[in-house]
């Protein structure tokens, strides 16, 4: 830099502040002298003036920020009046946690998520109609698509449909029909199944063809899909099924049967099947994709959590927590406050009294 | 000494030699009783040295202020005349002067305490001669000492301090020649005399064994002190006869023998004059009857305990935006202000606290410039005093004790050890030892935390190590919550209160903003608990539990973890955390099941695990337990000081652990 320019910068006053406050006195481009006071600046501790070393033409730093930190380079003095380019370089104090923001500005209309916030624009969604919300998330998001997408059919939301798709065709599938058809929340579209003949008919619903259907399906606004194979000792093959139609970009709807019972303190995820006679207790806490199948009883404080299958008359009592892509058999009980790890099997007709570890297989 | 010899010393100090051979026989007394295994603990007879006290006591009036030490029957009994208390106190009865609680240390009547701790009792006996020159009134204070306590470093801070100050002390200094069973001559470098001489004190120094000396000094002594309004250190030679406590008597025989031939009141026992051994008879039989009707009386009951609160009454209610741009040291000098100027009995003392001294013709007003011009605005009120933490602790404590509202300043929280003993053995000690509600309102306000690169002993947050005392009330600020809320409940106390004021706050203002998406709350409580919580159509699924200076960087970490991950947190942050009202986490806990616990002090046995064990204690299941502190030694450098403080950043990483996320 040439002598011609002489920088203003804002010195350390005291040990107690990091900011201090700043009034400018001169515009950009005004003529000052030796002495004159450019700006006045305010510590916890005193106000300090700012006096121009030599006479000149002063350029601010930055006119809008109103709180400086030492080391910032305020005001330039050019003796000739000309401005180069590199004036204020290195001049921008320290920040406090670069890392950090320093303060989270309030914004208007509900807080969104990130994951929320795509799931919109991607939906053409405006803020508006969360209007009255204090937060969303993408759950919310979703669950206000299917929402819409049964009550209003094809005509609200740009390229969706309340048309759902039972992906598999065995009798998994078909319990899912019947829930799904009663439940009057979605109409079917038709069933995708690579060993099934396109055109036959599974309980009155036709298939359609092999899963490389399905991203043209999505295309055409079919929203929402359903994992219709079953779980018995396959829950990695209903989770990759699961995950590859959230992959594709399908939304994946809880259906619940119209004789289950499911209190309303309940927290669940998505993609999760309530078949008939399912109880589910008060405050259970449910992840993705998981099955309560027929008559099965689920106390309350429960932690399920995803890709789980609890099979027909399977009894669990409060408290208890299941891992992930476990399956609980046919006429199980589990006694109070017993954790069963992840990847766990466990037999028809057994009671259950101690903890179960990940990956156990439990013998009759 | 002759018969006739002894006859005339009854005549000249006949009231002084009555209380002296009624101390002795109440303290022979107590030796029976303990080897009869009659009473619960140790005792320190004062057997050869009984004359100090009643011959002090001629001199001094019922509003003057006295402490004294674990040696403290002869002065008690000097001064208050009560066999009874003493003796039931001794026998663990509830018709004790302190209800049994105290024992033979710990004494309490009208204007008149003892304990255990050595020297820690000098500048309580100073904050109350400091209470007196406020107040203008011709009271003096008095300290006993032993010279076993020469050697402890704070009497000589307040030795400094009431000659800087020139307050109306009197330290008794009963030189018995031994610490327990060291010598003082194995322990004790220079003179008693010049070490007085050194902090400019006046001294005088007499004898048990010549009555007239001792008549005279002590009077005289008392005289000055209160005439002159100095202090003074009177040194008394004296001799123990029984051991320092019980079966620990190390001495030469001879040495003791010798002393005990010489001493007055044995010699007046052993004279064979009737009217002495009438008088004794008399003694003997009233305190006979005291053991005996004491060995009746109730024993003594148990005393409530240190509370750990779960108080379910707590409603929040929402925070309005209050505005402002005024920094935190500013809101607090404004209601220290307020109260100055509304109560004449408020003082302030600390280091550095003056605005403009005699000395220093330019603003100070404190290094967090909490005080500005107080000093200026209420003279003599706001005082700077020298780095002395534990003696100007123990003179707030004098001075609460005698009807002042006093307010002590620790420059840097890293300080408060230095003064730990005064709070945790005597301050807080006073308000439940003696067995009866003793008010101590004293305030001690320090700045905690770090942040500002003041390096390992400036930046800590050590008030974990002062949780849990009883009788301590620990409050910490935060950046919502206004100071005048807190202080005006603190002011209202009656028991010692430490504010923790987190240092990076004090130029910072008072936070208002709203948080988008979410609630910020107050609870109805004394000292306000807030609650930042997501709109009531969620569920908080984490809470995270923080205090002071960590508000900030949490506020941060939940909006992010809100924005970034979905994770949906509810902050609890009370004012009070010790004793603390422990409910609002717990219900926050019931709701979400996860808690996070964010402090800027070590983890180990601080808030964190206490408020694990109150969840376990509760049956509260909780899915995810997880805690952030820092447990290095912090560091200047911002780089490092960045990483070991807990920042949004390493609290949003924890968020994430915790929520698989």
């Amino acid at each position: 830099m040439s002598d011609d320019i002489v920088k203003i910068v804002i010195k350390k006053e005291n040990v107690s502040d990091d900011v201090y406050a700043i009034h400018r006195h001169y515009s950009n481009g005004d003529m000052v002298h030796a002495g004159s006071v450019l700006a006045t600046y305010e510590t916890s501790k005193s106000v300090v003036d700012l006096e121009a070393p030599s006479d000149g033409v002063v350029y601010y730093n930055d006119f809008e920020q109103e709180e400086v930190r030492p080391g910032f380079i305020l005001a330039v003095i050019s003796k000739s009046g000309r401005l180069v380019a590199d004036a204020f370089d290195a001049g921008d104090g320290r920040q406090a946690d670069n890392h950090m923001p320093d303060d989270i500005p309030f914004g208007k209309g509900p807080r969104i998520s990130r994951k929320a916030q795509e799931l919109m624009t991607a939906h053409g969604l405006d803020a508006e109609i969360f209007a009255g919300r204090a937060i969303v998330r993408e759950n919310d998001v979703q669950d206000y698509l299917a929402k819409v997408a049964s009550t209003h059919g094809n005509s609200c939301i740009a390229g969706s449909t309340n048309a759902v798709i039972v992906v598999g065709g065995g009798g998994h599938a078909k319990m899912c029909i019947d829930v799904i058809q009663q439940s009057k929340q979605f109409t079917i579209r038709g069933i995708v199944d690579p060993n099934l003949t396109v055109g036959m008919m599974v309980c009155g619903v036709p298939v359609l063809g092999g899963e490389d259907l399905l991203e043209g399906l999505l295309a055409k606004g079919d929203l929402f899909a359903v994992v219709g194979i079953g779980a018995w000792s396959n829950c990695v093959a209903r989770e990759k099924l699961y995950q590859k139609l959230r992959g594709i970009g399908f939304l994946v709807p809880n259906i619940i049967h119209k004789s289950a019972i499911i209190e309303p303190s309940v927290t669940m995820g998505a993609g999760n099947q309530f078949m008939a006679g399912a109880i589910i207790g008060s405050d259970a806490f449910i992840g993705d994709n998981c099955i309560f199948n027929s008559g099965c009883i689920v106390s309350h404080d429960a932690m399920i959590s995803d890709n789980v299958h609890i099979a027909p008359g399977a009894i669990i009592a409060g408290k208890v927590t299941v891992g992930a892509n476990t399956v609980i058999g046919m006429g199980v009980t589990v006694y109070e406050k017993i954790s069963i790890g992840s990847n766990v099997i466990i037999p028809n007709g057994v009671n259950i009294f101690d903890h179960v570890p990940n990956n156990a297989i439990i013998k009759r | 000494m002759t018969s006739s010899q002894l006859t005339k010393i009854m005549d000249k100090y006949s009231d002084v030699i009555k209380l002296g051979l009624q101390i002795r026989r109440v303290e022979e007394k107590l030796l029976e009783l303990f080897d009869e295994g009659e009473l619960n603990g140790t005792i320190h007879t004062c057997i050869g040295q009984e004359l100090v006290g009643p011959f002090l006591m001629k001199s001094l009036t019922e509003d003057d202020f006295i402490t004294s030490n674990h040696r403290c029957h002869g002065h008690y009994i000097a001064r208050t005349s009560d066999l009874r208390g003493l003796i039931s106190e001794l026998m663990g009865r509830k018709s004790g002067v302190c209800g049994g609680l105290g024992g033979s240390q710990h004494l309490w009547h009208h204007n008149f305490m003892s304990n255990g701790i050595q020297g820690g009792m000098v500048p309580v006996a100073a904050g109350a001669a400091f209470s007196f020159k406020l107040q203008g009134v011709n009271n003096i204070a008095v300290a006993f000492i032993g010279d076993g306590t020469l050697g402890e470093g704070i009497i000589y801070e307040t030795f400094n301090l009431c000659g800087v100050w020139e307050l109306p002390l009197l330290i008794v200094v009963e030189n018995n020649g031994y610490a327990q069973s060291t010598c003082t001559e194995q322990v004790f470098s220079g003179s008693l005399k010049t070490r007085a001489a050194g902090f400019g004190l006046e001294y005088a120094k007499a004898t048990t064994w010549d009555l007239d000396c001792l008549s005279e000094v002590t009077a005289s002594a008392v005289m000055a002190v209160r005439t002159n309004r100095k202090p003074c250190v009177l040194e008394i030679e004296t001799y123990r006869l029984r051991a320092h406590s019980k079966g620990d008597d190390n001495r030469n025989v001879e040495e003791v023998l010798a002393n005990t031939r010489m001493d007055v009141l044995t010699q007046f026992i052993g004279s064979g004059i009737p009217e002495i051994s009438e008088l004794l008879a008399i003694i003997d039989s009233q305190i006979n009857e005291i053991v005996h009707s004491s060995r009746a009386d109730e024993p003594a009951t148990a005393v409530p305990l240190f509370e750990g609160r779960l108080l379910n009454d707590v409603e929040y209610l929402n925070i309005l935006p209050e505005s402002e741009n005024i920094k935190l040291n500013e809101l607090i000098y404004g209601c220290l202000k307020e109260r100055f100027s509304e109560d004449g009995r408020y003082v302030m003392i600390g280091e550095d606290i003056e605005h403009v001294t005699p000395w220093t013709p330019c603003a100070y007003g404190g290094a967090f410039k909490v005080s500005r011009d107080l000093s200026k605005l209420f003279g003599g009120r706001v005082t700077n005093t020298p780095i002395s933490e534990a003696a100007i602790v123990g003179i707030g404590a004098g001075l609460a004790l005698t009807g002042m509202r006093p307010i002590v300043e620790i420059m840097f929280g890293d300080f408060i050890t230095l003064a730990y003993d005064q709070i945790l053995n005597h301050a807080t000690k006073f308000c439940s030892m003696y067995g009866k509600p003793v008010d101590v309102p004293l305030i001690i306000r320090t700045p905690m935390g770090g942040r500002r690169g003041y390096g390992p002993t400036h930046s800590q947050s050590l008030e974990k190590y002062l949780l849990g005392i009883p009788d301590l009330i620990v409050i910490a600020l935060n950046s919502r919550i206004a100071p005048a809320v807190i202080y005006g409940a603190c002011f209202e106390n009656k028991r010692p209160t430490l504010v923790i004021e987190n240092k990076v706050m004090y130029t910072r203002n008072l936070k208002s903003s709203p948080i988008h998406g979410f609630s910020i709350e107050k609870s109805n409580e004394q000292y306000p608990t807030l609650r930042i919580t997501p709109h009531s159509d969620t569920r908080p699924e984490v809470t995270v539990f923080c205090y002071g200076g960590t508000l900030e960087e949490v506020e941060k970490a939940v909006q992010l973890a809100f924005d970034e991950y979905e994770i949906c947190c509810e902050v609890i942050c009370p004012s009070a955390i010790s004793p603390m009202n422990y409910w609002p986490v717990i219900d926050s806990v019931v709701k979400s099941r996860n808690l996070l616990v964010v402090e800027e002090g070590s983890t180990i046995a601080a808030l964190n695990s206490e408020l694990a064990a109150v969840i376990l204690e509760q049956g509260i299941s909780m899915h995810k337990f997880a805690r952030i502190g820092c447990d290095a030694t912090i560091a200047s450098s911002a780089e490092i000081e960045r990483i070991q403080l807990p920042g949004a950043r390493m609290i949003l990483a924890k968020l994430r652990e915790m929520m698989n996320e």
